[in-house]
């Protein structure tokens, strides 16, 4: 384990889908989530959180909201295991125990069966790392044929194969905000490693779980703004970021990001910020108040090179 | 005269669960006295369950006016299924819930104006000084996945006005024979949503008491006989109705 979290941190990130869906509404026909009024397109925390636990256990980390090598195992069968004890002697003392083992436990929390002292059975941790809605900046279209077939038949003896959907959009630049707070970092026993490991996970996992559904998708931005302190937010970034031109996307080449204001709003606030954690990649066409301008160069330049580092993996 | 905490809390989502509801998750087109409550406990780092005493009893006062018009739509959310507690692992499999968003009409962000005050002026400068510092914990907009930005706009005090039209909603105990008005001064048609929320929590988080609170779809202001003074804060220009039958 690593040092405690001790300061509040903002993330961004940036990914980005084309003629994919990044993420299905199982009650809408799995079509992508969409805000149909301003033509956004809307993706869930749940799903971003499962990409990072997926990308975390296929590294070799424990998981608690994960299948165990393929085979499911209820909640108080999975403590026995980690603890190598029975549940009934499972109490509140082993909870750092179980916090160590739990990577996923220590960023976002969980529910677990374990008796709480005012007689509950169970004990809930609030995780200091939490994810808004994510969405996309640009106006997003549907792509409009949806039928395809499929070599597998409905009946057992059918010469032909059935007929499905497949609902997928053009392009889409999303957008998610996310915060990691001091204040509850010690309830999970968050450090900073396990928050390094965050950082590789997003920047990371998308493109390596590209199912038939979530291929195209890659990471293009993703910032950490570790503050000086622990009571300091600066608010959502997304709201300071516009795309040019905002309609008709078809691919990254078709745009540029206005980072302007954005990059204002990091300058302004500098000293309350200690170090910006970066990836970027330069295919994603970036400008500042309407002048073109490489995104990394920008944030050195605004901010002095030693407050930004580069994520390299 | 009577000096009250006022900020914005604003995020681009947010979800305030309606207490009657069971598989689906409806929400409030904007958040409950309890929330607000747990809104500033979170601001003041109160841990969870502590604070309904202090905070959802006679002693606080809650206003809350709509800066942003909202508009819903419904999302299904897959969850961990825990038809028993040995599920929360996700060994249950998932569940789909049905899930109302609250977001702004226009603009991206959403935008809640809270008037807070209490008896015990000791705590009201507590949290108006930890307002200035920032929240303790992160507060959100009814659900984590929903975060939110506070901005404290100050301590302000204010007069006690007859009128008939208040920028916040209207809690229907403070209107005479539930009379609202249905057009403003100019003629225009005002158009109400009542919401019937949790106004009070018993300290093991069971509902004390409810209330039926109205709000304008159109953003503008409510039109009623009310029973109580409203409470004018010049420097703002808003016209205030606390939510606690008695009045400021």
């Amino acid at each position: 384990m690593g040092e405690l979290i001790k300061t509040n941190s903002e993330i961004l990130f940036l990914y980005d889908a084309k003629l994919t869906n990044p993420n299905g509404d199982p009650d809408d026909e799995n079509r992508p989530r969409m805000d149909y009024e301003t033509k956004t397109n809307l993706v869930s925390d749940v799903r971003l959180k499962r990409y990072v636990r997926d990308y975390l256990q296929e590294k070799g980390h424990e998981i608690f909201v994960a299948k165990v090598e393929g085979e499911t195992v209820n909640a108080t069968e999975r403590l026995e295991k980690l603890l190598g004890k029975t549940s009934k002697n499972i109490s509140k003392d082993d909870v750092p125990v179980l916090l160590e083992k739990l990577v996923d436990v220590r960023l976002f929390g969980a529910t677990m069966p374990i008796k709480s002292e005012d007689g509950g059975s169970s004990l809930t941790f609030t995780g200091p790392v939490q994810f808004n809605w994510g969405y996309s900046l640009n106006k997003v279209e549907l792509v409009e044929s949806n039928t395809i077939t499929s070599r597998f038949s409905s009946t057992s003896g059918n010469e032909q194969g059935t007929m499905g959907k497949d609902y997928r959009l053009y392009y889409s630049l999303i957008a998610f905000h996310g915060i990691v707070a001091a204040h509850r970092a010690k309830f999970t026993m968050l450090d900073d490693e396990t928050l390094a490991l965050l950082d590789e996970a997003l920047v990371k996992a998308i493109p390596l779980f590209a199912t038939r559904s979530k291929i195209g998708q890659y990471p293009r931005l993703y910032l950490r703004v570790e503050y000086g302190d622990d009571m300091t937010y600066l608010g959502d970034f997304r709201s300071f970021l516009e795309v040019n031109p905002k309609e008709g996307l078809r691919d990254i080449t078709d745009y540029s990001l206005e980072a302007g204001k954005l990059v204002d709003l990091l300058a302004e606030n500098s000293p309350k910020i200690s170090k910006i954690l970066l990836y970027f990649d330069p295919n994603l066409k970036t400008a500042y108040h309407g002048e073109a301008k490489n995104f990394a160069q920008l944030l050195a330049e605004k901010l002095g090179d030693s407050k930004v580092s580069i994520l390299n993996y | 005269m009577r000096k009250v905490i006022v900020f914005e809390i604003r995020g681009p989502a947010a979800h305030f669960r309606k207490f009657y509801t069971n598989s689906s998750s409806l929400s409030y087109a904007f958040p409950a006295r309890t929330t607000l409550a747990g809104i500033v406990a979170a601001v003041l780092g109160l841990p969870k369950d502590s604070y309904y005493r202090l905070l959802t009893g006679k002693e606080a006062h809650y206003a809350v006016r709509l800066i942003t018009p909202v508009r819903k739509i419904m999302q299904t959310v897959k969850f961990v299924r825990t038809k028993t507690i040995k599920e929360v692992n996700g060994s249950g499999g998932p569940t789909m819930i049905p899930t109302e968003i609250i977001l702004p009409v226009r603009g991206r962000e959403l935008i809640y104006r809270v008037y807070f005050y209490h008896d015990d002026l000791s705590f009201q400068e507590e949290l108006a000084k930890q307002l200035a510092l920032g929240p303790k914990f992160p507060v959100y907009l009814g659900r984590s996945e929903f975060l939110a930005k506070i901005d404290f706009l100050g301590v302000f005090s204010g007069t006690a006005l007859e009128t008939n039209f208040v920028d916040t909603v209207v809690n229907l105990e403070l209107l005479k024979d539930e009379e609202l008005l249905f057009s403003t001064l100019h003629g225009e048609d005002l158009r109400y949503l009542k919401e019937k929320m949790p106004f009070s929590f018993n300290s093991d988080r069971s509902i004390a008491a409810t209330a039926s609170v109205v709000y304008e779809v159109g953003g503008n202001r409510v039109g009623g006989n009310f029973n109580v003074p409203a409470f004018k804060i010049e420097s703002l220009g808003d016209v205030v109705l606390f939510m606690e039958p008695g009045g400021i």
